[in-house]
């Protein structure tokens, strides 16, 4: 699971032109020109193009932090006392406030400055903050779209007792207070990770742990989507038609209605994705996602909060980063689902 | 219709059931042990094992479980507390903080009326202006007005909560001081009044009500472009209807019955605390409360607050869900 791998996933690629080109020779037709219709549309749709390209970077950003970092020459987590000069950053007198760019040490060598008391450089947090949040975001979504359509599927296809249990357990799960149970539940599990496996409490575990409960959580809205369609694609001429020769669940299942849900994926995994991105920067702004010194935007944010009467610079860097990178999710997912429905927002 | 009632408050409570007994097993299964939390600092092994006792640490959890509900079901409440210093919790009795010793009842009945306040506030605010923003869109379909709209209702799904109530505390209590400094006296309307209770208000309602303003000025405008586009609009004004009356008595009452599905389960959602926007303004409400509970490992506290927000959620699922069967015949025939 690479950053890398979000590409194919985010940027609309050709997956559904690919796997309904070979479901039932009857759809083929339909089918095809679904996918590429959708694909020419998003071609044309300079907004997608642009938020497209603006996730790419923000995933280079992220794939490449280490090196963005070197060129920089600050670590992350290192303190910096002095520029290169030798002149004081901090004016230890002041509540270790930065001296001068703006109040905030803006200079050629800390490009957006330095955190006030320890002199971290904010350009470098920022990048990496880039990793954490993406990372979370997509392992979250990959394991809520994951679950949500193995158990969505299941319910629809097998019916009978199955989708009763399953249907209630979805119904239980919607009725959680979910932003609440996460947030009660990530020390816990962070707590006994250490405990049972003899993994520490650091901040690999918790971004895991962070993935493992946004993802556990956020299944639930979707398995009743996939239900549904599932609940009526069975029912589809094709299906009927590979079954009267012989074809068995895992054909159907596999070939001809997990093909078909593809457009619905997707769109829901554009969409999740930002909202995973938020979410993991609001519980480490609370204090209970990504800990010091491991840098996060919701951190930083929480952070800078001390600071805002002083200097709200510290706000807006991380704050920024944070509103550009969902704008450009919600501006693609948006345009991803208009391309692949053409009733949606337009109609 | 009865029999469909009855039904839905029956799974209501079998649903709490569940809720209750997972949150439990959950949290309880914690290797965080709790009674070295409750005796604090002079911890000795002794203290510990009559910590244990008296608070039943040392039962099987089903034991401790069947306990912690008689507290809730048993109209009397239960006792707590050791042999000697034995005390009266009432119903409905959720325990006692570990932290201070408070019973976390009274303290989400304190925490409540702030975040009721907050929710209905935010709520009145995206209702109207999300509902109005997106039947003007729908109207003026394609041109200026209805650009503009779905610009701003794209760009406040996207504001974090996080970022634009910090932008709004920035802006306007610290850079052009319109409003003072959140107090958390002026959070009651009675003893603050009701100029500084708004002024204490007022940027949170903002903060919370833009994603959902957003969002149900997005739907409102989908709905109201299908509606408008039904065969029953058409006949409507081949009837020689006025537009005001197709619009606001025909389409609207269709376009807007989903609304209130979602209007009802989000505004459950809100009534269990707003954490974020609670965090950021200084509200000393249940999501306030909530993360102090979680940070202070406070498991009696995380427990009652997550219960208490789920019952908002079930019971708005079960007022909505009976309200649009009221509306809708076919959904308490199946």
């Amino acid at each position: 699971m690479t950053i890398g791998a979000a590409d194919t996933q985010i940027s609309g690629d050709e997956l559904p032109v690919d796997h309904l080109a070979d479901t039932a020779e009857a759809k083929q037709i339909e089918g095809r020109s679904l996918g590429q219709i959708a694909w020419a549309r998003l071609k044309k749709d300079k907004v997608a193009v642009v938020s497209a390209i603006v996730i790419l970077i923000i995933i280079g950003v992220a794939l490449f932090a280490p090196l963005i970092v070197k060129i920089n020459g600050f670590p992350p987590d290192q303190f910096n006392k002095v520029d290169a000069d030798g002149n004081p950053l901090l004016n230890t007198r002041d509540g270790g406030i930065p001296i001068g760019g703006l109040g905030a040490g803006i200079s050629t060598e800390h490009w957006l400055g330095v955190e006030p008391q320890n002199g971290r450089d904010v350009f470098s947090r920022l990048i990496y903050g880039t990793r954490v949040s993406l990372l979370v975001a997509l392992g979250g979504t990959i394991l809520a779209v994951v679950i949500g359509t193995v158990i969505g599927m299941a319910s629809g296809y097998f019916r009978g007792w199955i989708d009763t249990v399953l249907s209630r357990l979805m119904d239980i799960m919607l009725s959680f207070p979910t932003l609440l149970f996460i947030m009660a539940l990530t020390p816990v599990i962070a707590d006994r990770g250490q405990d049972l496996f003899g993994i520490p409490d650091d901040n690999k575990l918790r971004m895991g742990v962070l993935m493992f409960v946004l993802g556990f959580f956020g299944w639930a809205y979707l398995a009743r989507i996939v239900r549904g369609q599932t609940l009526s694609l069975r029912e589809r001429e094709f299906v009927e038609a590979a079954r009267s020769l012989g074809a068995g669940p895992n054909y159907v299942i596999f070939k001809q209605i997990l093909p078909n849900m593809i457009p619905t994926l997707l769109v829901y995994t554009t969409l999740l994705l930002p909202t995973y991105i938020t979410a993991e920067a609001a519980l480490s702004f609370l204090g209970v996602g990504i800990k010091e010194p491991t840098s996060s935007w919701g951190r930083m944010i929480s952070d800078a909060s001390d600071w805002i009467e002083s200097n709200p610079l510290y706000l807006f860097f991380p704050g920024m980063a944070l509103f550009i990178t969902v704008l450009a999710f919600n501006l693609l997912g948006d345009s991803v689902r208009d391309a692949l429905d053409p009733r949606a927002g337009r109609s | 219709m009865g029999r469909y009632i009855i039904r839905r408050l029956l799974q209501l409570v079998l649903i709490l059931w569940v809720i209750s007994a997972i949150t439990f097993f959950l949290f309880w299964a914690t290797p965080a042990n709790p009674a070295l939390l409750i005796c604090g600092k002079d911890c000795n092994t002794e203290t510990v094992a009559q910590v244990n006792a008296t608070y039943g640490f040392d039962d099987p959890l089903i034991v401790q479980y069947g306990t912690y509900m008689k507290g809730l079901i048993n109209p009397n409440g239960r006792m707590i507390g050791s042999e000697g210093s034995e005390r009266q919790c009432p119903w409905p009795c959720f325990g006692e903080s570990y932290q201070n010793g408070i019973p976390v009842w009274d303290s989400i009945a304190d925490a409540f009326p702030a975040t009721f306040w907050l929710a209905m506030g935010a709520a009145i605010l995206w209702l109207f202006g999300g509902v109005a923003l997106g039947i003007v869109a729908a109207l003026q379909k394609g041109k200026a007005l209805d650009k503009l709209s779905v610009g701003l209702a794209l760009f406040g799904v996207s504001f974090p909560t996080l970022v634009f109530g910090y932008l709004l505390l920035y802006l306007f209590i610290v850079k052009l001081q319109w409003l003072p400094f959140p107090d958390t006296a002026n959070a009651a309307l009675l003893t603050a009044g009701p100029g500084p209770w708004v002024q204490f208000y007022i940027l949170p309602w903002i903060t919370l009500a833009l994603v959902f303003a957003a969002l149900y000025t997005r739907l409102t405008r989908a709905n109201m472009i299908d509606t408008l586009n039904e065969d029953f609009i058409r006949t409507a004004r081949a009837k020689g209807l006025g537009e005001r009356t197709v619009v606001f008595k025909h389409a609207m009452r269709a376009a807007l019955t989903p609304i209130v599905t979602i209007f009802g389960l989000d505004l459950g959602g809100l009534l269990g605390g707003a954490v974020i926007t609670e965090q950021i303004f200084s509200i000393t409400g249940l999501g306030k409360f909530s993360i102090d509970s979680v940070l202070g490992n406070d498991l009696p506290a995380i427990m009652g607050v997550v219960l208490f927000a789920a019952i908002f959620i079930v019971v708005a699922n079960i007022i909505v869900d009976i309200l649009y069967a009221f509306i809708d015949p076919r959904v308490r025939l199946s």
